[in-house]
């Protein structure tokens, strides 16, 4: 059997997928979904998707997102593809926001960004809620010093 | 100088104006944070960060630092990845939930600005605690104070 050759196979690479959600984010028909629960963001996309459309691969910051043209259906996987990374947790309030690996690439590339270096920068631990938390007490401080 | 938001604490009086006229502005999400405390309460609003790390962290390159004129979001580039929310320093930088989760961060009212009027929040703030601090006026107006407290 063949499918027209507009249908393309969906491959998604979890070693590199960041956890961003830029192909979901991109997806026209919303067919790319995802959910943080139990310390873990999950993705679910289709295996097979039909069209020319390439948003989601143009989208992906990392590049884990690989798009084959379908002829032949043989030897095809059609079972949806889900993927999951473990989420940080605010080192203050212990709620998760983000992926690990965002934080983790955040940490490395601080330095060449705004030259600041992992030990220098303490916020990519804290949740954005906890950052202004702090950032207020902060600036309360500094005020009633300045009065 | 990047211009930026400047905030008088001892003037603010947790009216919460600032925060409402923000969300009215921008379709109903604030881009100002009013964080209430017993003694004070703390608007805080994007930083426009000389080396900013949301722009330094976009894969797009769709934050971008303009001279005289803080930070700069150029949305046709904008992928909504939600990398730059968690660069930000200081948590004001936000991503709204949506379908195509959006971006909701002070620019300064930048279309109010090319239209030469000040931001919104600026405008209403009832106390004058908010100004909009373009030129260095608040490092002029703090070496023309005295030293508040001296220095041992």
């Amino acid at each position: 059997m063949t499918v027209p050759e507009l249908h393309q196979q969906i491959h998604v690479d979890p070693d590199r997928c960041l956890g961003c959600f830029a192909c979901a984010s991109a997806c026209p028909e919303q067919r790319i979904t995802w959910d943080d629960r139990e310390g873990n963001r999950r993705f679910r996309a289709p295996a097979v998707c039909a069209g020319d459309c390439t948003r989601c691969r143009d989208a992906c910051p990392a590049d884990a997102v690989r798009l084959e043209p379908m002829g032949e259906t043989a030897g095809r996987s059609w079972e949806p593809l889900s993927w999951s990374l473990p989420l940080a947790r605010c080192r203050r309030c212990r709620e998760p926001f983000t992926t690990q690996k965002i934080l983790a690439l955040l940490s490395r590339t601080l330095e060449a960004t705004v030259g600041l270096s992992a030990g220098e920068a303490d916020w990519p631990s804290c949740c954005p809620a906890c950052r202004r938390d702090l950032e207020s007490r902060r600036l309360l401080d500094a005020a009633r010093w300045n009065r | 100088m990047e211009p930026f938001l400047f905030v008088d604490f001892s003037r603010c009086i947790a009216c919460q104006a600032c925060w409402a006229a923000c969300r009215r502005e921008h379709g109903g999400v604030s881009r100002l944070h009013l964080l209430c405390f017993q003694e004070a309460a703390v608007p805080l609003a994007c930083r426009q960060c000389r080396k900013a790390p949301c722009a330094g962290f976009c894969p797009e390159g769709a934050l971008v630092q303009e001279e005289g004129r803080g930070v700069k979001f150029l949305e046709e580039r904008c992928t909504h990845c939600g990398l730059c929310a968690a660069a930000c320093p200081f948590g004001v930088l936000e991503i709204v939930p949506g379908p195509v989760p959006d971006l909701s961060r002070c620019d300064l009212c930048r279309r109010r600005w090319e239209e030469g009027l000040m931001p919104v929040c600026v405008l209403t703030c009832p106390t004058r605690a908010l100004s909009l601090d373009a030129g260095g006026a608040v490092g002029r107006r703090r070496r023309a104070q005295p030293a508040a407290f001296p220095v041992s």
